[in-house]
This record gives C-alpha cells, structure tokens and sequence, in this order.
C-alpha cells in the first residue's frame, strides 16, 4: 500500500464529453508521483453514462471523491487481448461498462505498460472475451 | 472534363447554400439570405445576455456609492461578446444536424450571427474565398480533407495551403493548451503540439465492447 492507498486503477466519473480521465495508483510511478494520470478518447454514450455513476474513490491528487473503479481484464487465450470494465450500473455489462481497447493507441499503450509493469495485480486474468456482439 | 477540386467543393457548398435557403419556395434566392438560430444557441445567448444585463443593471444601482460594479461590469463587457466561439461552436453542430452536412462544410460559409434578441437570425452572405494569393485558406483545406475520400476529390490538386505554423506559433499552441487543461482542472500535462502532429491516431482509444 502506497500513502495515496491501496494500489488501483480508477476513472473520473465526470470530466468530458469525449474522453475519459483515468488514474492508476501505484508502482511505477510515470507521469505523477502515485502512479499515472492519463486521458482515453471515449465515445459520449460512454462518457454519459459514467457522468451518472456514483464516485467511490479518492483522487489520489486532491483527495475529492471523484472515482469510479476500473480493471484491465486480460485474455491469455486470445493472445494477450486486453479489455476494460468500469464498474457501476449495467451498461453493456453487468457489472457496469466492458470496453474495446484500440491496440495501435499510444495512450492505451501506455496503460497497458503500467498496469503489466505494475506488482500489485491491477491486471485480472479474463476467460472468454466479452463482447455483446451476436455471433 | 473532369472538375478540380474547387470546382468540386464549390459545386458541394453551392448545394448547401440552396438547401438552407428555404425563404423563398420557388427558386433559391442567391444568398444573402437569413436563416433562424438554431434554438439551442438563441438560449445560450438568452444566457450571455441576461448575465451582461444583470452585472449591467448592478453597476448602475451602485454607482453613486462606488464603482466596484461599475468597474466590472466594464471589464465583463469588454472580455464577454454576446456571440463567442462556443456559440459558433453550438450553431455549426446544430445547423450541420439540421441540414445533413458537415461542420466542415458550414465553415466556408460566410455567416454573421445576430446578437439582436428581437433578430434572431443567421445571415448567410455567400462563400468564403476558396484561394488567397493562389493559397488555400484553411476553411476549405479542412473541407477538402473532411470530404475527400467520400466525394472522390483530388486532394493532390489542392493549392499549398495559406496558413502555416512557424516555431513560435507551435510554442504559443502550447501554452494555449496549458492554460486550456489548468481551466478545466485537468490533472495530466498536456500533448506538446509535436506531439498531436506527430500523433495521427484519429478516433476513440475504447468503445463499448
């Protein structure tokens, strides 16, 4: 545990129409000294979604509950793929909101390092890729 | 014979100008023509507005006994346009919503918005120019890369284009961008503006699975 608290990943439930403001506390430490702060390009049924979902978590930076939790799901099944689950009210999953990473994304690049690189688990091993897709 | 890509966007935005002018219901009236504001920024005006009569109205209750009213409402008068970017900003999605086009499309036109709340109407005075000293303006360089694939434009034959950046605008972007993200209170450090040129990923980095 770090003096900012448990070693997590979390996003800000209100920030922006258009992208979403994620925080990961914890070892290593790349662009803020608890961890990472970064933004993801996200589409507004997203944001929207979130902006109506109740923060549980601290800003590890003001202290301001403005959090919602979030993991990285990855499936050693299908190469290593990665999703995101933002938790909360059943968006596109009953836990809240499954999401597509785009893999060329320097900023989902960057995430994905931390978390891997990361010694506090913040990476869940997934089963099936979830994916409300008919087949 | 094959049309440029002037020729093209002319013909495009030409289109355009008749779709919107729907005054007259016989032949389209060549512009200047008006259209009504869209509803959605005619309330964020009523917004600007009232504010400005509010500290208006406060300076002038105040003024026999001081001027610190009287000194702000000045200030907010200078600093505070009725119409402002955002306004602009809300009437091209709302006015490309309402005629099938692209914000692209409604920036080569030359519009004026009036302030007026007993006018509430868009003049729409023709096209922007297309080339300046034989460059292209800006207007028209992000149409002709907005529509060019869809509409089979020769994006080769577009003119060089009539703005370009020098160092000293690109470390003025990025001190733009600091005060933009400080405002927000975004707590990230904000993209050099290399580093947005230099990025050319386009389009969300997650989406709903």
């Amino acid at each position: 545990m770090t003096e900012e608290g448990q070693p997590r990943l979390q996003v800000r439930t209100q920030f922006d129409t258009n992208r979403i403001h994620i925080q990961g506390v914890g070892e290593p430490t790349v662009n803020r000294k608890y961890g990472i702060a970064l933004e993801l390009r996200a589409p507004p049924a997203l944001t929207e979604w979130l902006s109506e979902q109740e923060p549980t978590l601290p800003s590890p930076a003001s202290g301001s509950v403005l959090y919602a939790p979030m993991s990285v799901l990855s499936y050693v099944e299908h190469e290593g793929s990665v999703q995101i689950l933002i938790e909360g009210e059943e968006l596109n999953h009953p836990k809240g909101a499954m999401l597509d990473v785009k893999d060329d994304s320097t900023a989902v690049s960057t995430l994905i390092s931390f978390v891997k690189e990361s010694k506090s688990g913040l990476v869940l091993e997934g089963g099936e890729l979830f994916s409300t897709e008919e087949e | 014979m094959n049309l440029t890509i002037y020729d093209n966007m002319t013909e495009h935005l030409t289109l355009l100008l008749s779709n919107m002018n729907t005054v007259s219901n016989v032949e389209p009236a060549p512009p200047p023509f008006t259209i009504l504001i869209p509803t959605e920024v005619q309330d964020y005006l009523s917004t600007r507005r009232n504010a400005l009569s509010d500290a208006s109205v406060r300076a002038q209750d105040t003024v026999s006994t001081h001027l610190t009213w009287s000194q702000y409402h000045h200030q907010m008068s200078e600093q505070t346009p009725i119409i402002d970017m955002v306004a602009w900003e809300l009437a091209y999605k709302e006015l490309a919503t309402t005629y099938s086009t692209t914000v692209e499309a409604l920036n080569c036109i030359d519009m004026a918005m009036s302030s007026d709340p007993a006018k509430p109407y868009i003049k729409v005075k023709g096209l922007k120019p297309a080339l300046v000293e034989d460059k292209t303006t800006p207007e028209y360089i992000a149409l002709a890369n907005r529509l060019a694939e869809e509409l089979e434009w020769d994006l080769t034959e577009l003119r060089p284009p009539l703005v370009a950046l020098n160092l000293n605008d690109m470390s003025t972007f990025d001190d733009m961008v600091k005060h933009v993200f400080k405002d927000m209170g975004i707590d990230s450090t904000p993209p050099t503006f290399l580093e947005v040129v230099l990025d050319t990923q386009a389009g969300d980095d997650v989406t709903l699975a």
